[in-house]
């Protein structure tokens, strides 16, 4: 017997038998096949490792996660759904406000991690302020989750062009299942009651800036 | 050194109640070796119409997923959410 065949990718490299000592010194498994590699440094190529213990490894790519589902376990609870981080992205979205007419400045970014979106935008827009129309920013970038208690709430930073009384808290609210956040501000400087921003009490002309972390429904 | 760009809808999600979740990606190469990737997001509920003027493939899963029966469904869910919170619950 001169030699063990080995598949390393798509080619099959025979191993003299007295190279096994030097090359093969220490055994580990790549799939049901129990070879060792010793110091040597090799490329496998498209290999299928099967449930490998890796230890202190140095990872010199991307790890791609091919199904949706698939991701970082990490080993802190029995609840492996809740445990699992398979989701991160960053990105840009297009904010709308109900009334605006015509934008100037209409930015959005995002970062997605897990379940949890943080998304902040800036909107200078023209703005129809004729009637009462309630007022909510749109286009988030993912459908929200149905949350009764807490709800998320965003911090809305008006720039300019609003006619709230001074000393006002202005938010906006997370709705239920939806890429939207309704307006409210603080009907007084000391009172907690909230009403719903409405067309009248904005400006021909708006700029604001907003924030809001919430939990997607995807 | 020749740089490009392209756009394509990389991602869509289609939920449960049928909104879809659209993820269009920049993508821009460097003599055609892929060296950035952007994404863009926008969400279309059932029943918008401006869906059918997203690039393809979403105007097809509109067509395909918003029956009469789900654009109805989802529309009365949204009236219960906005009927909810109109009572302050």
């Amino acid at each position: 017997m001169s030699g063990v065949p080995y598949t390393f990718g798509n080619a099959t490299t025979t191993i003299a038998l007295s190279n096994l000592d030097v090359n093969f010194a220490t055994p580990v498994t790549i799939g049901n096949t129990t070879v060792g590699l010793g110091n040597t440094v090799t490329t496998l190529g498209n290999v299928t490792l099967t449930n490998p213990t890796i230890t202190n490894p140095t990872v010199n790519t991307n790890l791609n996660f091919s199904s949706g589902t698939n991701g970082i376990v990490f080993n802190n609870s029995g609840a492996t759904t809740n445990s699992t981080l398979n989701d991160y992205e960053t990105g840009t979205w297009t904010p709308t406000l109900t009334n605006a007419s015509s934008y100037s400045v209409q930015t959005g970014t995002y970062t997605k991690i897990g379940n949890k979106v943080i998304a902040s935008c800036q909107i200078t827009c023209a703005f129809t302020n004729s009637g009462s129309a309630q007022q909510s920013i749109g286009g988030l970038p993912f459908t929200s989750a149905t949350a009764s208690n807490p709800n998320y709430i965003g911090f809305f930073f008006p720039t300019s062009g609003f006619n709230f009384t001074s000393n006002l808290q202005v938010v906006a609210q997370m709705n239920n299942n939806a890429t939207t956040a309704t307006i409210y501000y603080s009907t007084a400087s000391t009172s907690l009651n909230f009403n719903n921003a409405v067309s009248n009490q904005f400006g021909t002309s708006v700029s604001f800036q907003f924030s809001i972390a919430y939990t997607a429904n995807f | 050194m020749t740089l490009a760009s392209t756009t394509v809808i990389d991602k869509t999600e289609v939920l449960q109640d049928g909104t879809i979740q659209v993820r269009q990606a920049e993508i821009i190469t460097k003599d055609g070796v892929e060296i950035a990737r952007n994404f863009h997001r926008w969400v279309r509920n059932p029943g918008d119409a401006t869906a059918q003027s997203d690039p393809a493939p979403v105007p097809a899963i509109a067509t395909a997923v918003w029956t009469t029966e789900v654009v109805s469904a989802y529309q009365a869910a949204q009236a219960a959410i906005l009927a909810q919170r109109q009572s302050g619950q």
